[in-house]
């Protein structure tokens, strides 16, 4: 039986499952698994993009189904990033807008048609 | 957990799509990488084919479907070879990465997506009008909105799965000619993987794409002796790239004159044919872009005819460009070391390379790709320029880098080799 198992697992087999397994744990394959079981992509989206900050995902994905914000909004991010548009499926600012979304606004904003207010980010429905 | 289950249909769809083609090769002893190449240059060209039609996906998707079950037993077979596994694994170590931090880039988010936007939620090539930049070819986001619409969750960035497939492809392919030790092929995959391994390139960019195919042409070029067969190739993937990123239409010259200066007679009824070939591809290029926009342009306004040739013949800045361009070039070099190792290698090449054809070619195109980034930026607007540089540079010069894996991988073996 040890014969047959040393025949099998000889030095060349050897050395390919420690190549194998060098890839596998020198980029954090295992840790990244984890981590994808763990964190499902919402908490994934909010932790690269932003809840209330960045690009604020979080703050517009939470409220994109209860408002339609799709095709329908003007997002107003005055930090250096890239539009958030395409987080409500919509690829540029339109001229008939229901909703105003501030994304980590550096003033308070106080207006009565505030829908909804996290911290600094609002959606206020536009007149 | 679902999305663990999504994760590995989708990269199991990509594996099966293009390893181990049975209905397109006759000859079962043509090395495995090889047949997984010439897989993806085909498909592309399906895909590119079908992204003009109205319901193309749907089709395309069931037509992929049978092919998959076909190449099942196949890929199967396939996984007994041990660099075919190692490159299984080595792929979902990065689809791992992109999974991790599912974010895409500025261009990304602002150019490809919404492209790719359109061809998810069942647009078709006339819609592509609707979204910005649509002087920008397509054909990259369509094949991520296909992988992306046809995933279980329909998550974009399965999506993306797909240019790295390719990328690792283009690598596997350079040392698939060898015969080398397992350990000394394994080494130099990882060497030439950490020269040219930018995971932002991966956040909805192109440039991974045209890297790789420039990559596969030039390996093709050196290795494979076949000309009938290098002829449908080489066409194949100058079709691809010209879709992929405008830069391409600029960046396919070399591929082409490097084809033209391999026949043994310049002017011969070959290279009639092959540049007959590439004028009809180009035309379709420009004639499928100006029905979708009106008019053909190139990057916008910065590059029509009349501005080309007033910013080139005006001399008063180009000291001032000059030194600009010098300098974030000098950084590019050193951010993509395969530049720096270019560098070495062509003041200090092997001998046996350097007695090569392949020295020679690698130094023209070295030149060409000095000259051709150089008149992009000084054509450019000069109150703008270190703008530009600053964000596109890096990029362009990535691209181009794709001509001289080979060459680097070349030296580096003789290196080991005598070593």
């Amino acid at each position: 039986m040890l014969v047959l198992i040393k025949k099998k697992v000889d030095n060349k087999f050897i050395f390919k499952c420690i190549l194998l397994l060098f890839l596998l744990i020198q980029s954090n394959f295992f840790l990244n698994i984890y981590t994808l079981i763990k964190h499902p992509f919402k908490d994934r989206m909010i932790a690269n993009y932003g809840y209330c900050n960045n690009q604020g995902y979080g703050f517009i994905d939470q409220f994109k189904t209860k408002y339609n914000l799709s095709n329908n909004s003007k997002i107003i991010n005055k930090n250096d990033f890239p539009s958030s548009y395409w987080f409500i499926d919509q690829f540029g600012e339109i001229k008939d807008y229901e909703y105003i979304i501030h994304i980590d606004s550096n003033e308070l904003i106080s207006n009565e048609n505030i829908l909804e207010q996290n911290f600094n980010c609002y959606i206020i429905k536009n007149d | 957990m679902i999305e663990f289950y999504n994760v590995i249909i989708s990269s199991f769809m990509i594996f099966l799509l293009f390893s181990g083609n049975l209905i397109f090769f006759k000859d079962h002893n043509i090395n495995i990488f090889k047949k997984i190449i010439f897989s993806i240059i085909i498909f592309l060209n399906i895909f590119l084919v079908f992204s003009f039609l109205k319901n193309g996906m749907i089709i395309l998707f069931y037509s992929i479907i049978v092919i998959i079950f076909i190449n099942l037993f196949n890929f199967v077979k396939n996984i007994k070879n041990f660099y075919f596994l190692y490159f299984i694994l080595f792929n979902s170590v990065i689809f791992a990465q992109i999974t991790i931090e599912p974010i895409l880039g500025w261009d990304g988010q602002a150019i490809w997506y919404p492209k790719a936007y359109n061809y998810f939620s069942g647009g078709s090539f006339d819609n592509l009008n609707e979204f910005t930049r649509s002087d920008y070819p397509h054909l990259g986001s369509y094949v991520w909105a296909f992988f992306w619409k046809y995933s279980l969750l329909k998550y974009e960035y399965v999506g993306r799965y797909v240019q790295i497939f390719i990328y690792l492809s283009s690598l596997f392919l350079i040392i698939s000619y060898n015969k080398n030790s397992i350990i000394r092929n394994i080494v130099i995959i990882y060497f030439l993987f950490y020269i040219s391994y930018d995971l932002d390139l991966f956040r909805g960019y192109q440039e991974y794409l045209i890297f790789s195919l420039i990559n596969v042409y030039v390996v093709l070029h050196y290795e494979d002796k076949d000309q009938s067969f290098l002829f449908f190739y080489t066409l194949l993937i100058i079709n691809i790239i010209i879709w992929v990123k405008n830069e391409g239409i600029i960046y396919i010259i070399p591929i082409i004159v490097l084809f033209i200066f391999r026949q043994k007679k310049i002017f011969n009824k070959i290279n009639f044919y092959f540049l007959a070939a590439c004028l009809i591809i180009l035309v379709f290029r420009i004639y499928m872009s100006a029905q979708l926009n009106g008019t053909f342009s190139f990057q916008g306004n910065s590059f029509t005819l009349s501005n080309t040739i007033r910013e080139s013949l005006d001399f008063s800045t180009i000291g001032t460009d000059l030194l600009l361009i010098i300098k974030h070039f000098i950084i590019t070099y050193f951010k993509y070391p395969a530049w720096t190792l270019l560098f070495i290698f062509l003041i200090f090449p092997n001998r046996e390379v350097k007695s090569k054809k392949l020295y020679k070619d690698t130094l023209y195109v070295f030149v060409f790709s000095l000259l051709i980034n150089i008149f992009i930026f000084h054509i450019q607007d000069s109150a703008i320029l270190e703008w530009q540089l600053s964000t596109a540079v890096d990029r362009l010069n990535f691209m181009l880098s794709g001509y001289f894996i080979y060459f680097i991988y070349r030296n580096i073996n003789k290196y080991f080799s005598q070593s």
